[in-house]
């Protein structure tokens, strides 16, 4: 979210209009690989800000979902009511269109997949922090296990060969036409549909939060103080711009993190569906 | 309070989904251009051509792929 904090470090006085002779250094994807903090962990790739930002989003998920459900009453207060609201949400917007009644025993799932990304999506807010699903292993790891739970749910509901047989070979096609199909049907469903699934997150978050990275550090390296009145005037202009940039994209980066873990949870339902119905 | 939305979601259950959908499209459509483009490729490989069956590869693919999503959404 905000500028990479390694060129502030480097070159704390580098300003537009400066005489230092340094240039724009603008923030690069190393942003997203920071230094473990504890390396020497056997079987890791050690601690590193993902992992701590990834314990607080779980812990946050976690607390959030005690708060809503204890004392939980017939008549619901307002925090039971909050929790309610956000559980039919799921229901309602996800479940329900995609599954029908029969995909209700998948709301408490689809509620957590749901808060787990938004919350992995929004530590990206806090200053100085990255969002966890800018890394792709997070986000991979959701697709495998959505990936997996497709796989068994399809084996369990239509059996070993009739599950793949139904995605293979789609009923309802002259058998002539499984010619072409087949071929695309094998790649889409056990291959294209999960890398697709994971790295539509990753994408998302990791380009918006890069982006805040460019408009936070142009702000900071445009805004130079210390020159003549007529360029401090001009850096003035051109950093309260970056700055105007930075905040309309922060409320729409906002919106965008809401929006992804919506569409990684009803993506994540469309495929359970299939996987439960024999033909679709 | 909370039950009011539950009775009403009960009375106008939704219809399933479909592949029409938008998001859900976009894998069947990227599959059937890739697959038939390598094997498109594939072939001008064995058969000593530069570029003549990965592009009929490729409109082959999403010639399937549309088939593909029209069949699917009619069923549903």
């Amino acid at each position: 979210m905000s500028a990479d904090v390694r060129i502030l470090a480097a070159e704390p006085n580098c300003h537009l209009f400066g005489d230092n002779g340094c240039g724009f250094t603008p923030p690069t994807i190393g942003m997203f690989f920071p230094e473990p903090w504890f390396a020497n962990i056997p079987g890791s790739t050690g601690i590193d800000l993902y992992m701590v930002l990834l314990l607080v989003a779980v812990g946050a998920v976690l607390l959030l979902w005690s708060w809503f459900s204890r004392k939980l009453s017939l008549v619901p207060g307002r925090r039971q009511s909050v929790g309610e609201m956000l559980v039919l949400f799921i229901r309602d917007q996800i479940t329900r269109p995609t599954m029908g009644a029969k995909g209700d025993r998948f709301i408490p799932f689809m509620t957590g997949v749901f808060t787990l990304v938004l919350a992995m999506n929004v530590t990206g807010l806090i200053p100085g922090m990255l969002p966890v699903n800018s890394n792709l292993a997070f986000t991979a790891m959701f697709a495998v296990v959505i990936y997996v739970m497709t796989i068994v749910i399809g084996i369990r509901n239509q059996g070993g060969w009739g599950y793949f047989r139904n995605q293979i070979f789609p009923p309802g096609m002259p058998k002539a036409i499984y010619v072409l199909v087949t071929p695309i049907e094998i790649l889409s469903v056990f291959l294209i549909r999960p890398v697709t699934h994971a790295l539509r997150l990753f994408a998302t978050m990791f380009a918006g939060s890069l982006l805040l990275a460019v408009f936070a550090y142009g702000g900071w390296y445009m805004l130079n103080l210390t020159a003549e009145p007529l360029l401090v005037g001009v850096s003035l202009l051109f950093s309260g711009a970056a700055l105007f940039g930075y905040l309309a994209f922060f409320v729409f980066e906002i919106v965008i993190m809401l929006v992804q873990a919506f569409i990684f949870t009803l993506l994540a339902s469309l495929y359970i569906n299939q996987s439960l119905e024999a033909a679709h | 309070m909370s039950s009011e939305p539950a009775r009403r979601t009960e009375e106008r259950e939704p219809p399933a989904p479909r592949e029409s959908d938008g998001w859900a499209l976009f894998s069947t459509l990227l599959s059937g251009v890739l697959v038939w483009s390598a094997i498109g490729w594939a072939a001008d490989k064995l058969l000593g051509f530069q570029a003549l069956f990965l592009p009929i590869g490729a409109v082959l693919g999403m010639v399937g792929a549309i088939y593909l999503i029209v069949v699917k959404t009619r069923q549903v």
